[in-house]
């Protein structure tokens, strides 16, 4: 039987072997459970994000970081990675984005807000809400800001890296794995968006 | 049984993206991955259920909708590869309880009857 202290750890570790439709399983559980609240505070659905907004974020807050971590540094201080198990979230710096100080953002809603974003660097790769395809940039003639990715496809987008990846090529805020919406992998997990909208 | 040193799929031949043009706007992103504790709490005392297509070419199933009620599973966005299925209605409980690096491996996956 195991201890408390070692229940209470493996709680705070990244859920993994969810895929994509375990995700959004996941999303519409926490929507039934949030509707009064995210009425209240003016959010609109829990959602997967985009792998523009996941990568927007793990870019920092100038959008110059190469990979998403505290200083836009790789090291295993700051991510974690070439593991053999996952580790507890939160565990590496994060990302400081002050959001709870940012302006525009209403008042009751900067106690749902961290400072900081974490684990975007290793730990598990993350699905994202885009089907894989080529990157667009221009459509009907207009540059996209905000690229959702292809209507259709057969792979969903992944971003992060993991505690497996070893190549720090893969851990960085471009890279982009993909997989069926069905697999389920050992390093696999997901965090989620929410924007201000309609609960 | 538990697997590790899983390289996943994907990892050679895709192209980055282009750095120039991702930003964000009006979007909050959980300050971490869901965790165990999350996941496990939406499962409660309810089973999640999905069901099962079949490719009839190779064989294998994929899961197509899923919920916790077999009378109302939510219908979940296919891949085109679906396109060709020969649905089975089979219903099966999931449980995609996370095995937790090497500590713990609770993967249930069972017919119902």
């Amino acid at each position: 039987m195991r201890d408390k202290g070692e229940e209470f750890a493996i709680d705070k570790h990244p859920a993994v072997y969810v895929s994509h439709y375990g995700s959004l399983a996941y999303s519409l559980w926490l929507n039934q459970q949030t509707i009064a609240e995210r009425a209240r505070l003016g959010l609109g659905v829990f959602r997967l994000p985009t792998e523009a907004e996941w990568e927007g974020a793990a870019r920092g807050p100038e959008g110059t970081f190469e990979w998403g971590t505290s200083t836009g540094e790789l090291s295993h201080e700051l991510a974690h990675y070439d593991a053999e198990a996952t580790a507890p979230v939160g565990s590496k710096p994060g990302i400081l984005y002050g959001a709870a100080t940012l302006s525009g953002i209403p008042e009751e809603l900067k106690p749902y807000l961290d400072e900081k974003l974490f684990d975007m660097a290793g730990n598990v790769w993350e699905w994202t809400a885009d089907w894989y395809g080529a990157y667009e940039m221009v459509r009907n003639g207009k540059v996209l800001e905000y690229p959702t990715g292809p209507v259709l496809g057969q792979w969903r987008v992944l971003r992060g890296g993991s505690l497996y990846s070893v190549d720090p090529g893969v851990l960085r805020a471009a890279f982009r794995n993909l997989d069926l919406p069905d697999y389920r992998g050992n390093d696999f997990g997901f965090r989620l968006a929410v924007s201000p909208g309609t609960p | 049984m538990c697997q590790g040193g899983f390289i996943p799929r994907g990892y050679n031949g895709f192209k980055d993206a282009p750095k120039q043009q991702v930003r964000v706007k009006d979007v909050f992103l959980a300050s971490h991955p869901t965790t165990v504790a999350d996941y496990a709490r939406s499962l409660g005392d309810q089973p999640l259920l999905g069901r099962l297509a079949t490719d009839t070419r190779t064989g294998q199933a994929h899961i197509y909708e899923i919920g916790t009620n077999a009378d109302d599973l939510e219908t979940v966005p296919l891949s085109i590869e679906f396109s060709d299925l020969m649905l089975s209605h089979e219903v099966v409980e999931l449980a995609p309880v996370a095995r937790i690096g090497s500590k713990l491996c609770a993967i249930k996956e069972r017919n119902l009857p």
